[in-house]
């Protein structure tokens, strides 16, 4: 009988028809959706390759057409190897993968991490003494030696340079005690410190009061200010001579760092607060066990679960932006976002709590004659109120991390400092900024972890 | 005032028919109890009867009512004077065992009181009353999840108690439980119906049980009622028919 119906060979040119004529609608369809899939890829991507792609697969699965109808058993992997590698290889080259690129570009990284083995945390109160030496730049006559003398005696190789000179500056009577650092000052007053590769230069005075050191003249003409042509323009080199006068106390980026943190946890609790008062009513009205009774409940609880799965689907990234815009800039707009989504989010996980509690309370207290609103007191909330907590604390735990993300887009807390900082590539306060938020995270995973062993 | 049940029929949405036109009438204070294979439709004949489950067709007439006429407001106001107890006692496991008892008078306590877990002195003395009567007043302030079994099936009846109910429908009251505990446990239900005067309906497994403690059996097979009179006059082919043909009687 089979063989009687038996569709047409010549119908595997097409093999989805082929499919279709045996019968297998699934497979008919999945043939059309990734047969699509490609030739869309091709005419997108233009690959001949990919054009190559497409007729092994209509050949493959076309094999398998003929295999199936010749009643032998069907071989498809072949042409689903080939979709997923037309698939995959498009995928690759969107995705613009570079496997090199993270230690081709690892200088790009790596003050970040010396900045993390030194984040900016303690501060000494220091004072310092400043040596001012006028360098000319550019050069427009003969560079010569300069001395400077206070207390101290320190000469400059040349009196004038071009950023990229070679300079030495060496000096006399200099206590041992305090630290040097060397500083430059441009015209206009930008002041930026001495850097030998990459790090801070700071010249060790030996035992007879001296010091010697080589420096790079740095890239400090300001934009706009440029001297004219055949004119120079007087910078300086500084030299601090800093002591320190006290013990160590909380840098300001510590200090602003622990401040920021405590607003972004405060922001995470009070949207994670507002959201479980909202959403625990609300999973009630989404649950299936306590809305199944009538058309009208019915018609509520999807609509409510239709509601929290809108919501839900939206990243609080988006709520933030989107509360920035409203509320304006600020924690109010970073808690607005986390609440929104948290309600969605504890929603939905609440109705499904409510939907596993034991039903038999609940038939025991409508049995007593209880009336709705007491049955749910009684025998739902008792039930229900410890997965509560322990949802709204792992809740909070997650609102503290996004809580940093939302800061971004100027949603307030660490968030928003950190990105100024790693804007101002200010490497040691970004260190202290991801220290601290690391420390707060873990500290508070591990109290939810707790909180939530305990309850449950 | 009997209790009148008038060709009552139940179809679940699946098209299972567990109960198909069972008709009797329960008489005040008698001790019915319901026999039957496990799906006979015992559970469902009980629930049918406060209409925790919705009866398909038939009636259920009770003290001149028509219960499965009731509005929701009377209906509870019904349910309120039927007590039940069930086969996994149904308490709220995290509350405490005076709360649970408690739950039983919500139907007759201000309702908005009872929402913020106010309940008047005088019900919790009745509450402390009621645990007295089953031996658990000392446990009063213990989870109910940390009592025993028979303990939970004591403070089931307790909750029932507090109702004052001139029913009580008991749902395999005993299944759960170890054998020499059933004995306990169906001792306060005949109590209650003895000293009280409460008519029970109550779901039972074990003939001896039947035999012990109940005036009138009612025997369900397939949603159909198969056998109505006294435990002593079931023998040999009565049993068979209840539980079938291959069915051995064990014990009394």
């Amino acid at each position: 009988m089979a063989a009687e119906r038996r569709p047409p060979r010549g119908s595997t040119i097409v093999p989805g028809l082929a499919y279709s004529a045996l019968g297998l609608r699934t497979l008919t369809v999945i043939w059309l959706t990734v047969s699509l899939t490609l030739v869309g890829l091709a005419l997108w991507r233009g690959h001949l390759w990919l054009w190559v792609a497409v007729g092994l697969w209509w050949i493959g699965t076309g094999y398998d057409a003929w295999r199936r109808l010749e009643g032998r058993r069907p071989r498809l992997w072949p042409a689903v190897l080939i979709a997923l590698a037309a698939i995959y290889g498009v995928g690759w080259e969107v995705t613009e993968i570079h496997p090199l690129a993270p230690f081709e570009r690892f200088d790009k990284m790596r003050p970040y991490l010396i900045a993390l083995t030194q984040p900016d945390l303690l501060t000494y109160p220091t004072e310092r003494q400043v040596l001012r030496i006028p360098v000319e730049v550019p050069c427009i006559h003969a560079p010569s030696p300069k001395e400077v003398r206070g207390e101290a005696r320190v000469w400059l190789s040349a009196d004038c340079a071009q950023p990229g000179d070679l300079l030495t500056l060496h000096g006399e009577g200099f206590p041992t005690g305090p630290s040097l650092e060397l500083w430059w000052v441009n015209p206009i007053g930008e002041r930026q410190r001495i850097l030998q590769e990459g790090r801070p230069l700071s010249p060790q005075v030996d035992t007879m009061g001296r010091f010697q050191t080589t420096f790079i003249a740095p890239r400090a003409v300001p934009l706009g200010f440029e001297p004219p042509p055949g004119q120079s323009q007087t910078h300086f080199l500084e030299l601090h001579i800093v002591r320190v006068i006290g013990g160590p106390r909380p840098s300001e980026a510590l200090l602003e760092v622990a401040e920021k943190m405590g607003e972004t946890v405060a922001i995470a609790l009070l949207a994670t607060t507002f959201a479980v008062l909202i959403a625990a009513p609300l999973s009630f009205l989404a649950a299936r066990n306590l809305m199944g009774g009538s058309p009208l409940t019915r018609l509520i609880y999807y609509a409510m679960r239709g509601f929290l799965n809108i919501v839900r689907s939206v990243e609080p990234l988006i709520f933030g932006i989107v509360f920035v815009v409203w509320v304006g800039l600020g924690s109010f707009a970073g808690m607005l976002a986390l609440m929104v989504h948290s309600i969605a989010a504890l929603g939905k996980l609440f109705s499904e709590v409510v939907e596993h509690i034991d039903p038999g309370p609940v038939e025991a207290l409508t049995a007593t004659g209880a009336n709705r609103l007491q049955v749910i007191r009684y025998a739902v909330v008792p039930q229900v109120v410890p997965e509560f907590v322990s949802f709204a604390v792992y809740r909070w735990d997650i609102n503290v991390r996004m809580s940093t993300i939302i800061g971004f887009v100027g949603g307030g807390g660490i968030g928003f400092r950190l990105s100024e900082w790693i804007r101002l590539s200010a490497y040691r306060q970004v260190a202290t900024a991801v220290i601290g938020i690391a420390l707060v995270v873990m500290a508070l995973d591990y109290v939810s972890a707790q909180v939530r062993r305990r309850i449950v | 005032m009997p209790l009148i049940v008038d060709r009552l029929t139940k179809i679940y949405p699946d098209g299972t028919r567990a109960l198909h036109e069972v008709s009797f009438t329960v008489e005040d204070g008698e001790f019915v109890a319901i026999i039957g294979l496990s799906g006979a439709g015992k559970s469902t004949l009980l629930r049918c009867i406060n209409r925790l489950i919705e009866p398909t067709s038939g009636r259920v007439i009770w003290n001149g009512i028509d219960i499965t006429a009731a509005s929701p407001r009377e209906l509870r106001k019904i349910r309120r004077q039927i007590g039940m107890i069930f086969q996994q006692f149904n308490l709220v496991k995290r509350a405490t065992v005076l709360t649970n008892v408690l739950t039983g008078r919500l139907g007759y306590v201000n309702p908005w009181l009872s929402l913020l877990g106010y309940f008047p002195p005088s019900e919790v003395q009745r509450a402390m009353r009621a645990l007295e009567r089953v031996g658990l007043a000392d446990l009063a302030d213990k989870r109910a999840d940390e009592l025993s079994g028979g303990q939970q099936q004591r403070v089931g009846i307790a909750r029932a108690l507090m109702q004052e109910p001139r029913l009580l429908l008991a749902d395999e009251p005993v299944a759960s439980l170890d054998p020499v505990l059933a004995h306990s446990i169906l001792r306060y239900i005949e109590e209650l119906n003895r000293k009280d005067g409460v008519t029970v309906l109550c779901s039972l497994h074990f003939l001896d049980l039947v035999h012990r403690y109940a005036t009138r059996v009612i025997g369900l097979k397939d949603g159909i009622k198969v056998f109505d009179g006294r435990p002593d006059e079931i023998d040999d082919r009565r049993f068979k028919e209840i539980y079938g043909q291959e069915a051995e009687r064990i014990g009394g």
